[in-house]
Protein backbone atom coordinates (compact mmCIF):
# COMPACT_ATOMS: atom_id res chain seq x y z
CA UNK A 1 0.00 0.00 0.00
CA UNK A 2 2.75 2.40 0.98
CA UNK A 3 4.61 1.78 -2.22
CA UNK A 4 1.64 2.36 -4.50
CA UNK A 5 0.79 5.53 -2.60
CA UNK A 6 4.30 6.78 -3.09
CA UNK A 7 4.15 6.01 -6.78
CA UNK A 8 0.95 8.05 -7.09
CA UNK A 9 2.53 10.93 -5.23
CA UNK A 10 5.53 10.79 -7.54
CA UNK A 11 3.34 10.83 -10.59
CA UNK A 12 1.47 13.91 -9.47
CA UNK A 13 4.44 15.92 -8.44
CA UNK A 14 7.53 17.19 -10.10
CA UNK A 15 10.80 16.81 -8.34
CA UNK A 16 13.52 19.37 -8.42
CA UNK A 17 17.05 18.25 -9.10
CA UNK A 18 17.96 18.71 -5.48
CA UNK A 19 15.23 16.25 -4.46
CA UNK A 20 12.68 18.80 -3.12
CA UNK A 21 9.02 18.70 -4.22
CA UNK A 22 8.18 21.41 -6.73
CA UNK A 23 4.39 21.11 -7.23
CA UNK A 24 1.76 19.25 -5.26
CA UNK A 25 -1.53 18.19 -6.77
CA UNK A 26 -4.04 19.77 -4.37
CA UNK A 27 -7.12 19.20 -6.53
CA UNK A 28 -8.44 16.36 -4.37
CA UNK A 29 -7.82 18.42 -1.20
CA UNK A 30 -9.74 21.33 -2.70
CA UNK A 31 -12.60 19.00 -3.63
CA UNK A 32 -12.87 17.79 -0.05
CA UNK A 33 -12.68 21.33 1.30
CA UNK A 34 -15.44 22.54 -1.02
CA UNK A 35 -17.73 19.66 0.02
CA UNK A 36 -16.97 20.36 3.70
CA UNK A 37 -17.64 24.05 3.17
CA UNK A 38 -21.02 23.41 1.54
CA UNK A 39 -21.99 20.95 4.28
CA UNK A 40 -21.01 23.38 7.05
CA UNK A 41 -22.71 26.32 5.34
CA UNK A 42 -25.86 24.24 5.20
CA UNK A 43 -25.74 23.43 8.90
CA UNK A 44 -24.79 26.97 9.97
CA UNK A 45 -27.08 28.45 12.58
CA UNK A 46 -26.95 32.18 13.37
CA UNK A 47 -28.66 31.71 16.75
CA UNK A 48 -26.60 32.30 19.88
CA UNK A 49 -28.49 29.54 21.69
CA UNK A 50 -26.54 26.35 22.27
CA UNK A 51 -28.17 23.53 24.16
CA UNK A 52 -26.44 20.35 25.16
CA UNK A 53 -29.17 17.75 24.87
CA UNK A 54 -28.64 14.56 26.86
CA UNK A 55 -29.37 11.25 25.16
CA UNK A 56 -32.33 10.43 27.40
CA UNK A 57 -34.13 13.64 26.45
CA UNK A 58 -36.04 13.67 23.16
CA UNK A 59 -37.19 17.03 21.90
CA UNK A 60 -40.62 17.31 20.26
CA UNK A 61 -40.60 18.13 16.56
CA UNK A 62 -41.94 21.35 15.15
CA UNK A 63 -42.10 23.20 11.84
CA UNK A 64 -41.48 26.60 13.37
CA UNK A 65 -38.54 28.54 11.99
CA UNK A 66 -38.14 30.90 14.94
CA UNK A 67 -34.64 30.76 16.34
CA UNK A 68 -33.97 30.78 20.06
CA UNK A 69 -31.86 33.20 22.09
CA UNK A 70 -29.33 32.66 24.79
CA UNK A 71 -31.03 32.99 28.17
CA UNK A 72 -31.64 30.78 31.18
CA UNK A 73 -32.16 27.22 30.02
CA UNK A 74 -34.05 24.66 32.04
CA UNK A 75 -33.99 20.98 31.13
CA UNK A 76 -36.87 18.82 32.27
CA UNK A 77 -36.36 15.09 31.88
CA UNK A 78 -38.96 14.14 34.49
CA UNK A 79 -40.67 15.72 37.50
CA UNK A 80 -37.70 14.77 39.68
CA UNK A 81 -34.86 15.34 37.21
CA UNK A 82 -34.63 19.03 36.45
CA UNK A 83 -31.56 20.99 35.40
CA UNK A 84 -31.27 24.78 35.75
CA UNK A 85 -28.35 26.36 33.87
CA UNK A 86 -26.59 22.99 33.47
CA UNK A 87 -26.79 22.24 37.21
CA UNK A 88 -29.11 19.50 38.43
CA UNK A 89 -31.55 20.70 41.09
CA UNK A 90 -31.44 18.44 44.12
CA UNK A 91 -34.80 17.66 45.64
CA UNK A 92 -36.67 20.18 43.45
CA UNK A 93 -40.06 19.81 45.15
CA UNK A 94 -38.83 19.20 48.72
CA UNK A 95 -39.50 21.24 51.85
CA UNK A 96 -36.65 23.63 50.97
CA UNK A 97 -38.16 24.22 47.54
CA UNK A 98 -34.91 23.63 45.68
CA UNK A 99 -36.34 24.52 42.29
CA UNK A 100 -37.81 27.85 43.39
CA UNK A 101 -34.55 28.87 45.02
CA UNK A 102 -32.59 27.88 41.91
CA UNK A 103 -34.96 29.80 39.63
CA UNK A 104 -34.90 32.95 41.77
CA UNK A 105 -31.11 32.91 41.87
CA UNK A 106 -30.86 32.26 38.12
CA UNK A 107 -33.31 35.11 37.39
CA UNK A 108 -31.05 37.56 39.21
CA UNK A 109 -27.97 36.38 37.33
CA UNK A 110 -29.61 36.46 33.89
CA UNK A 111 -31.34 39.78 34.55
CA UNK A 112 -27.94 41.39 35.13
CA UNK A 113 -26.38 39.59 32.19
CA UNK A 114 -29.14 40.45 29.70
CA UNK A 115 -29.45 44.08 30.91
CA UNK A 116 -25.84 44.58 29.81
CA UNK A 117 -26.67 43.24 26.34
CA UNK A 118 -30.20 44.53 25.70
CA UNK A 119 -30.24 47.64 27.88
CA UNK A 120 -32.60 48.52 30.73
CA UNK A 121 -35.46 49.81 28.55
CA UNK A 122 -35.76 46.63 26.53
CA UNK A 123 -35.38 44.48 29.63
CA UNK A 124 -38.31 46.24 31.30
CA UNK A 125 -40.45 45.43 28.27
CA UNK A 126 -39.30 41.89 27.65
CA UNK A 127 -38.17 40.59 31.02
CA UNK A 128 -36.04 37.47 31.27
CA UNK A 129 -37.34 34.69 29.00
CA UNK A 130 -36.94 31.09 30.07
CA UNK A 131 -35.87 28.41 27.61
CA UNK A 132 -37.71 25.19 28.42
CA UNK A 133 -36.04 22.06 27.10
CA UNK A 134 -38.59 19.38 27.93
CA UNK A 135 -38.74 15.70 27.00
CA UNK A 136 -41.59 15.04 24.56
CA UNK A 137 -43.22 12.41 26.81
CA UNK A 138 -43.43 14.56 29.93
CA UNK A 139 -47.09 15.08 30.93
CA UNK A 140 -48.50 18.61 30.92
CA UNK A 141 -49.03 18.44 34.71
CA UNK A 142 -45.23 18.62 35.17
CA UNK A 143 -44.86 21.54 32.77
CA UNK A 144 -47.74 23.33 34.45
CA UNK A 145 -46.08 23.02 37.87
CA UNK A 146 -42.78 24.29 36.47
CA UNK A 147 -44.34 27.20 34.59
CA UNK A 148 -46.31 28.26 37.65
CA UNK A 149 -43.17 28.24 39.78
CA UNK A 150 -41.22 30.08 37.08
CA UNK A 151 -43.86 32.80 36.78
CA UNK A 152 -43.68 33.23 40.57
CA UNK A 153 -39.93 33.73 40.10
CA UNK A 154 -40.65 36.63 37.68
CA UNK A 155 -40.23 34.79 34.37
CA UNK A 156 -42.99 36.02 32.10
CA UNK A 157 -42.11 34.44 28.78
CA UNK A 158 -41.39 30.82 28.02
CA UNK A 159 -39.55 29.60 24.96
CA UNK A 160 -40.38 25.98 24.27
CA UNK A 161 -37.29 24.52 22.66
CA UNK A 162 -38.12 22.10 19.87
CA UNK A 163 -36.35 20.19 17.15
CA UNK A 164 -36.87 21.57 13.68
CA UNK A 165 -38.65 19.15 11.38
CA UNK A 166 -38.56 20.21 7.73
CA UNK B 1 7.31 21.69 -29.42
CA UNK B 2 8.58 22.07 -25.91
CA UNK B 3 8.76 25.84 -26.23
CA UNK B 4 5.14 26.11 -27.39
CA UNK B 5 3.82 24.04 -24.43
CA UNK B 6 5.69 26.26 -22.01
CA UNK B 7 4.14 29.35 -23.56
CA UNK B 8 0.63 27.92 -23.29
CA UNK B 9 1.14 26.76 -19.74
CA UNK B 10 -0.61 29.00 -17.23
CA UNK B 11 1.60 30.35 -14.50
CA UNK B 12 0.89 28.62 -11.15
CA UNK B 13 -1.73 30.47 -9.09
CA UNK B 14 -0.85 31.35 -5.53
CA UNK B 15 -3.54 29.45 -3.65
CA UNK B 16 -2.04 29.90 -0.19
CA UNK B 17 -4.13 32.97 0.88
CA UNK B 18 -7.33 31.33 -0.40
CA UNK B 19 -6.52 28.13 1.48
CA UNK B 20 -5.86 30.15 4.64
CA UNK B 21 -9.20 31.92 4.31
CA UNK B 22 -11.04 28.65 3.60
CA UNK B 23 -9.51 26.98 6.67
CA UNK B 24 -10.48 29.88 8.92
CA UNK B 25 -13.98 29.81 7.44
CA UNK B 26 -14.25 26.07 8.07
CA UNK B 27 -13.22 26.46 11.72
CA UNK B 28 -15.74 29.28 12.18
CA UNK B 29 -18.51 27.18 10.63
CA UNK B 30 -17.52 24.09 12.62
CA UNK B 31 -17.79 26.08 15.83
CA UNK B 32 -21.23 27.44 14.96
CA UNK B 33 -22.68 24.27 13.43
CA UNK B 34 -25.67 22.66 15.13
CA UNK B 35 -26.41 19.16 14.04
CA UNK B 36 -29.74 19.08 15.90
CA UNK B 37 -31.57 22.07 14.48
CA UNK B 38 -33.10 23.86 17.44
CA UNK B 39 -36.03 26.24 17.23
CA UNK B 40 -38.22 28.00 19.81
CA UNK B 41 -41.97 28.37 20.28
CA UNK B 42 -42.84 31.44 22.31
CA UNK B 43 -45.59 31.42 24.92
CA UNK B 44 -46.47 34.11 27.43
CA UNK B 45 -47.67 34.02 30.98
CA UNK B 46 -51.35 35.04 30.84
CA UNK B 47 -51.98 38.63 31.86
CA UNK B 48 -55.20 40.00 33.27
CA UNK B 49 -56.31 43.26 31.67
CA UNK B 50 -59.48 45.27 31.44
CA UNK B 51 -60.65 46.31 28.01
CA UNK B 52 -62.71 49.45 27.60
CA UNK B 53 -65.41 49.07 25.00
CA UNK B 54 -65.34 51.84 22.45
CA UNK B 55 -67.97 52.87 19.96
CA UNK B 56 -65.80 51.82 17.04
CA UNK B 57 -65.15 48.38 18.46
CA UNK B 58 -68.63 46.92 18.67
CA UNK B 59 -67.55 43.52 17.41
CA UNK B 60 -67.28 40.90 20.14
CA UNK B 61 -63.71 39.73 20.74
CA UNK B 62 -62.90 36.23 19.54
CA UNK B 63 -61.22 35.10 22.79
CA UNK B 64 -60.14 31.83 21.21
CA UNK B 65 -59.54 29.03 23.72
CA UNK B 66 -58.52 25.47 22.95
CA UNK B 67 -59.05 22.75 25.53
CA UNK B 68 -56.55 20.02 24.72
CA UNK B 69 -57.90 16.73 26.01
CA UNK B 70 -56.51 13.25 25.41
CA UNK B 71 -59.36 12.29 23.07
CA UNK B 72 -60.57 15.61 21.68
CA UNK B 73 -59.89 19.30 21.15
CA UNK B 74 -62.61 21.66 22.28
CA UNK B 75 -62.58 24.99 20.46
CA UNK B 76 -64.22 27.73 22.52
CA UNK B 77 -64.90 31.34 21.63
CA UNK B 78 -66.09 34.48 23.38
CA UNK B 79 -65.36 35.72 26.88
CA UNK B 80 -67.97 33.29 28.23
CA UNK B 81 -66.12 30.36 26.66
CA UNK B 82 -68.92 29.08 24.45
CA UNK B 83 -68.16 25.77 22.77
CA UNK B 84 -67.69 26.40 19.06
CA UNK B 85 -66.68 22.91 18.00
CA UNK B 86 -65.45 19.60 19.41
CA UNK B 87 -62.91 17.78 17.25
CA UNK B 88 -62.36 14.15 18.21
CA UNK B 89 -59.08 12.30 17.62
CA UNK B 90 -58.61 10.15 14.53
CA UNK B 91 -58.69 6.33 14.61
CA UNK B 92 -54.89 6.22 15.09
CA UNK B 93 -55.14 8.46 18.17
CA UNK B 94 -53.69 11.58 16.50
CA UNK B 95 -55.49 14.88 16.59
CA UNK B 96 -57.51 15.71 13.48
CA UNK B 97 -55.34 18.65 12.54
CA UNK B 98 -57.04 19.30 9.21
CA UNK B 99 -60.47 19.76 10.78
CA UNK B 100 -59.01 21.90 13.58
CA UNK B 101 -57.18 24.09 11.10
CA UNK B 102 -60.25 24.42 8.88
CA UNK B 103 -62.34 25.52 11.88
CA UNK B 104 -59.67 28.00 12.95
CA UNK B 105 -59.38 29.34 9.40
CA UNK B 106 -63.11 30.07 9.36
CA UNK B 107 -62.77 31.91 12.68
CA UNK B 108 -59.76 33.84 11.43
CA UNK B 109 -61.71 34.93 8.37
CA UNK B 110 -64.28 36.58 10.64
CA UNK B 111 -61.72 38.00 13.05
CA UNK B 112 -58.69 38.84 10.91
CA UNK B 113 -57.06 41.05 13.53
CA UNK B 114 -57.17 38.43 16.28
CA UNK B 115 -53.81 36.87 16.99
CA UNK B 116 -54.22 35.44 20.46
CA UNK B 117 -55.09 31.92 21.51
CA UNK B 118 -55.28 30.47 25.01
CA UNK B 119 -54.48 26.81 25.58
CA UNK B 120 -55.92 24.70 28.36
CA UNK B 121 -54.23 21.32 28.10
CA UNK B 122 -55.38 18.42 30.24
CA UNK B 123 -52.84 17.36 32.87
CA UNK B 124 -52.47 13.90 31.32
CA UNK B 125 -51.71 15.16 27.82
CA UNK B 126 -48.11 14.63 26.75
CA UNK B 127 -45.96 17.63 25.93
CA UNK B 128 -45.41 16.58 22.30
CA UNK B 129 -49.17 16.73 21.66
CA UNK B 130 -49.33 20.25 23.08
CA UNK B 131 -46.46 21.25 20.77
CA UNK B 132 -48.41 19.91 17.78
CA UNK B 133 -51.28 22.29 18.58
CA UNK B 134 -48.94 25.26 19.19
CA UNK B 135 -47.28 24.49 15.86
CA UNK B 136 -50.64 24.49 14.13
CA UNK B 137 -51.61 27.83 15.69
CA UNK B 138 -48.36 29.53 14.68
CA UNK B 139 -48.14 28.02 11.20
CA UNK B 140 -49.11 30.12 8.19
CA UNK B 141 -49.56 27.16 5.86
CA UNK B 142 -52.89 25.60 5.10
CA UNK B 143 -53.11 22.47 2.94
CA UNK B 144 -49.51 22.98 1.88
CA UNK B 145 -50.21 26.50 0.65
CA UNK B 146 -49.48 29.86 2.23
CA UNK B 147 -52.43 31.42 4.05
CA UNK B 148 -53.69 34.86 3.00
CA UNK B 149 -52.72 36.10 6.49
CA UNK B 150 -49.20 36.97 7.53
CA UNK B 151 -49.87 35.48 10.96
CA UNK B 152 -52.38 32.95 12.24
CA UNK B 153 -52.60 32.90 16.06
CA UNK B 154 -48.98 33.49 17.09
CA UNK B 155 -49.68 34.93 20.56
CA UNK B 156 -50.14 31.80 22.60
CA UNK B 157 -50.51 31.55 26.33
CA UNK B 158 -51.49 28.84 28.79
CA UNK B 159 -54.71 29.65 30.60
CA UNK B 160 -54.70 27.06 33.36
CA UNK B 161 -51.38 27.79 35.09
Amino acid sequence: MKRSANVGFMKNSKRKRGGGVDELDINSLLDVLVILLVFLLNSYNPSDLFVDIPGRLTLPRSETEVLGNATLTMKVISLEEIWVDEVQVENPWGAKQGLKAALTEAHKTWNERLTKIWGEKLMKEKGVPLNLVVDEDVPYSTIKQIMRLASESKFNQFKLIVQYAK
Amino acid sequence: MKKSTKRNKVEGLNLIPIMDAVFIFIFFLLMSAQFVEIRALTTDVPKVSTVEETKKDKKKPLALTLDIKPLEIVIKTGPEGNIHKRVEVLDNGDYDLKTIQKTLMALKKKHEKEKTAVLNPDEKVKYKRVVVIIDLLSSTRFDGKLMPYSEFFPNISFGNL
